[in-house]
């Protein structure tokens, strides 16, 4: 499975699916961190609470963008 | 009319003062523009049917807009159903399905604009109790929510009650990150802060803690009211930031607070008083409050009843139980809810004859009276302090197509509170479809975190779900 689908899968499980990846997501705090911990256990990765911002998890585009830099 | 109707509540917010809603933007309405926007929208509702003994159904999505109108509904005597827009427009439409108002407010502005709906009265439309001012849904052991039914007076006591002890005045600039279709962000934050002719900052329309942290320090927030998991994020965030708003209060309700969560508000509100709370939406919410220079603080208790509001611990057979014993927590007072809507079933279990609240809440009351909460003893967990059914969760579970079973059990998550694991007895391709289905059909909080599809569900001897069985499965303690 690629990032950006298992981006969307994990997305799925805690909020609405937005339009289209590059629209912002409909989401709240808690959920999004729900999303965050998800993608940590998925991809073996860390996110620091400073680096959940809109520039990093604004949409799909964006959190996929983000996670490539993590890898 | 008064006599203890919704009107009473509109009545509580102060006349004058400096910003009354407070935007993340900056945008705001003073106490002024805040009464000319309710008569507004209260025309709005007149003319569409609101009044005395009718329920308006608030589903607009901005949070200014959700305030300005529940004020205005309560102006004209009317009953106010919030609709949580996180649960999408099915999860809306079966809220008004069940309360049948008579106008549905579909958007909301700050400046009191509304776009409604009417409903035919007495047609579709129902006609509630005129002390009756709020409605809310709330998951509860059935397979449905509750409709929870609160006073105008109740909720007036408990807004008063809460205001006794948190330090809440005219200088306050509160920060409101729940959402207002809950008890606790409607009447224990929303209402208060207003009766006390403060700010409220309403930045739950924010994704992003590290946005609300920097919209907390931009607008002077120095107030804070939320759930744990959500403190949790905002203390990490500000912490990580080294931004941290000038608060002289941060206050828990929701979930148990640990010690690790304590630690973290210390750390990242610096000079706040930090506050624990105890609720349930049966009780309009408050029940208990502890400030922090109280030694129970630390152990986590949720301490001692508000104004008005009376707390005992019984057994099973509802015998009085002695200081230090664990039982269960029933309530008693103004603020307990006048019933469950369509339920008289559920109503009569819930409240006995003398007025005592069942909360389903475990806990005990020590020596000194304080109350420590130990969890619920019927099958709800909170998730993200919400309130979650897991009877509820499976029951929409064996809905979907071809699902022959499901069964739901919860686990603790160190985040959230909660994470919920459903296990399904049907074939693959059933199970392919059942997570899309699942979130059709359920708000995100109630939607299970993990799936394990079974041929067959264990069971005991006597046919119930083998329990112990599942959490096996998952290398959980039963």
């Amino acid at each position: 499975m690629s990032t950006r689908d298992r981006v969307r899968a994990l997305l799925a499980e805690v909020a609405d699916a937005p339009a289209t990846d590059a629209a912002p997501l409909a989401i709240d705090s808690l959920a999004l961190v729900q999303l965050v911990e998800s993608l940590e256990d998925a991809l073996q990765i860390r996110v620091a609470a400073k680096e959940v911002t809109r520039e990093n998890f604004g949409s799909i585009d964006a959190i996929v963008a983000f996670l490539e830099t993590k890898s | 009319m008064g006599g203890g109707g919704p009107r009473v509540l509109s009545d509580l917010v102060a006349r004058d003062g400096g910003a009354a809603i407070v935007r993340a933007s900056g945008a705001s309405v003073s106490y002024a523009e805040l009464g000319t926007a309710i008569d507004r929208a209260a025309s709005a509702l007149r003319a569409a049917g609101a009044r005395e003994e009718r329920l308006v159904a608030i589903a607009a999505s901005d949070p200014a807009g959700v305030l300005v109108a529940s004020l205005a509904a309560w102006s004209v005597g009317s009953a106010v159903v919030p609709c949580d827009p996180r649960a999408g427009e099915r999860g809306v439409a079966r809220v008004i399905d069940r309360a049948r108002p008579a106008v549905v407010v579909r958007a909301a502005t700050m400046g009191g604009d509304l776009e409604v709906t009417s409903v035919a009265f007495p047609d579709d439309a129902r006609e509630v109790d005129p002390r009756v001012a709020l409605l809310l849904f709330t998951s509860g052991s059935s397979a449905e929510p509750k409709g929870v039914l609160l006073s105008a007076s109740g909720i007036e006591a408990n807004v008063r009650a809460i205001n006794e002890y948190l330090p809440v005045g005219a200088s306050s600039r509160v920060a409101v990150v729940v959402p207002l279709s809950y008890s606790y962000g409607l009447v224990g934050q929303a209402m208060t802060t207003l009766a006390a002719g403060g700010a409220l900052l309403l930045l739950n329309d924010i994704p992003f803690a590290t946005e609300q942290i920097d919209r907390m320090c931009a607008l002077g927030a120095n107030g804070l009211s939320s759930v744990p998991a959500s403190l949790r994020l905002l203390a990490r965030a500000a912490i990580d930031k080294g931004a941290h708003p000038p608060l002289a209060f941060c206050a828990s309700a929701g979930a148990p607070l640990d010690e690790s969560t304590i630690a973290l508000m210390g750390e990242a509100f610096p000079g706040a008083t930090l506050f624990n709370q105890y609720g349930l939406t049966e009780a309009s919410p408050r029940v208990a409050w502890i400030g922090d220079r109280d030694p129970g603080f630390a152990r986590g208790a949720s301490g001692r009843a508000v104004d008005g509001v009376e707390i005992r611990v019984v057994s099973e057979d509802g015998a009085p139980r002695a200081s230090g014993e664990d039982g269960e927590i029933e309530v008693r007072g103004a603020s307990v809810m006048l019933g469950y809507l369509d339920d008289p079933e559920a109503t009569s279990r819930a409240i006995s004859r003398d007025g005592w609240l069942r909360t389903n809440d475990v806990g005990m009351v020590d020596a000194d009276g304080c109350l420590y909460v130990r969890g619920r003893s019927d099958g709800v967990v909170k998730c993200a302090g919400e309130r979650v059914g897991l009877e509820e969760v499976a029951a929409v579970l064996r809905r979907a197509p071809h699902v022959r079973d499901a069964c739901v059990i919860a686990t603790p998550d160190a985040a959230m509170g909660s994470e919920l694991h459903a296990f399904v007895e049907c074939d693959e391709p059933a199970f392919a479809g059942l997570n899309a289905f699942a979130r059709s059909e359920l708000s995100p909080a109630k939607r299970p975190r993990r799936y394990q599809r079974l041929d067959a569900l264990p069971r005991t001897p006597n046919g119930k779900i083998a329990l112990a069985a599942l959490r096996a499965k998952i290398g959980q303690p039963s």
